[in-house]
């Protein structure tokens, strides 16, 4: 789901925080260092993410040129997810205790070794595992301190606004209704704060 | 009160501004100038969430209905029920958009913005053109969304509301009462 798509949801957030100035090179440099890691492609981690070019997110490279586009900045956020299935994970642990058991020549493991073994079996296991791919895109007006995203799941909101503050240094705040309309009012905040709810029937 | 307590305790506005926009839909014909100037013509769609308690979202009745006037819908409301979401339609320059919009959040949830060109089946169409057009195109729609939300707020907050649009609010809430036996479907 994204912004080329013919339908899709979108969270509105503003910037809590300052702009630096001579942002533009600054940018170019933490986007590239949160870019999405392609050589992590096998890898024993359950979740990676970080930033694609919405049009390619296969690509190793991330151009800039599309990044930065008029007084938008344009990005996506790809979430790699790796799950093993526990019935499969439960089988490689019983078969790695097995085995430890044998080599140590005692009938019993701690729950100690148990657990470590099972995370060794557990990160052999996803380096084997095919990851669900996820894409998410953001559109940053600059001039209006607007980030759009595309998507309303809270999960996935709080992950975005994670990797955007470790990126650009400036937390982000979701709009909320309150929010919204105490803006729409003018700044009339004080009758906002007063107000009850309506008796309709 | 902290900003979260804050933002829980106003909740029912986001709702409220949900019934009042259904109540100016059927009462002028859909027709919003918003303010900067821009004319859009808005109409709800085919399906309506309403909440008995508004913290749960099991209690809650979806009413789908190809007709329009979405009469199941209205007698929930009649009977207390609170609109916690709706799908929206709106016209502005002869192009359409439409979202469902959430009330805690207004957040802008399906949002379908009128065809870029690709989408027309243009495939020459400069991709960096496209998405210009398609962030001015999302844009837009927030835009509306902050011109309802200005024109809904500055009526709460005057004294025209005690006066004139309470009143015809909860005489255009009581009437859907009378309309159960019409069409529309609750599922």
């Amino acid at each position: 789901m994204g912004i080329l798509s013919s339908s899709s949801g979108y969270t509105r957030f503003r910037l809590s925080g300052e702009m630096p100035d001579a942002y533009e090179a600054l940018f170019h440099l933490q986007i590239g260092r949160n870019a999405f890691d392609h050589s992590e492609g096998s890898t024993d981690k359950e979740r990676i993410r970080g930033w694609v070019d919405p049009a390619r997110p296969f690509d190793d490279s991330l151009d800039m040129d599309s990044v930065f586009v008029g007084d938008y900045i344009v990005l996506s956020m790809r979430v790699d997810k790796r799950t093993v299935p526990p019935r499969l994970l439960k089988h490689h642990a019983m078969l790695e205790e097995a085995r430890a058991r044998a080599e140590s020549g005692r009938e019993r493991l701690s729950r100690r070794e148990r657990l470590e073994l099972k995370e060794l079996v557990k990160g052999r296991l996803l380096l084997r595992a095919l990851p669900a791919i996820n894409t998410y895109d953001m559109v940053w007006d600059i001039h209006k301190e607007t980030v759009y995203f595309s998507s309303t799941a809270e999960k996935i909101c709080d992950e975005f606004s994670g990797l955007f503050e470790e990126t650009f240094g400036i937390p982000l705040v979701r709009r909320y209704t309150y929010d919204i309309f105490a803006e729409m009012s003018g700044g009339n905040s004080s009758a906002l704060e007063r107000m009850a709810p309506a008796q309709l029937i | 009160m902290d900003a979260l307590e804050l933002l829980k305790k106003k909740e029912f506005l986001g709702r409220e501004f949900l019934t009042w926009l259904w109540f100016k839909i059927d009462s002028t014909g859909g027709e919003f100038l918003l303010p900067g100037g821009a004319m859009i013509r808005m109409w709800v769609g085919n399906r309506v969430m309403l909440v008995s308690d508004p913290d749960s979202v099991d209690a809650s009745v979806v009413c789908w209905s190809e007709d329009a006037g979405l009469r199941e819908a209205r007698f929930a409301l009649a009977e207390g029920k609170k609109i916690g979401e709706a799908r929206l339609h709106y016209e502005a320059d002869g192009e359409e958009w439409a979202f469902t919009l959430e009330a805690a959040r207004l957040d802008l949830k399906s949002l379908k913005t009128p065809s870029t060109k690709r989408e027309d089946g243009e495939d020459d169409a400069e991709p960096l053109a496209l998405l210009l057009e398609k962030i001015l195109l999302v844009q837009r729609a927030f835009n509306a969304l902050d011109g309802l939300a200005r024109l809904f707020i500055n009526s709460r907050a005057s004294e025209r509301w005690a006066d004139d649009e309470m009143p015809a609010l909860t005489a255009w809430v009581a009437a859907g009462s009378r309309a159960k036996d019409v069409s529309g479907g609750v599922r």
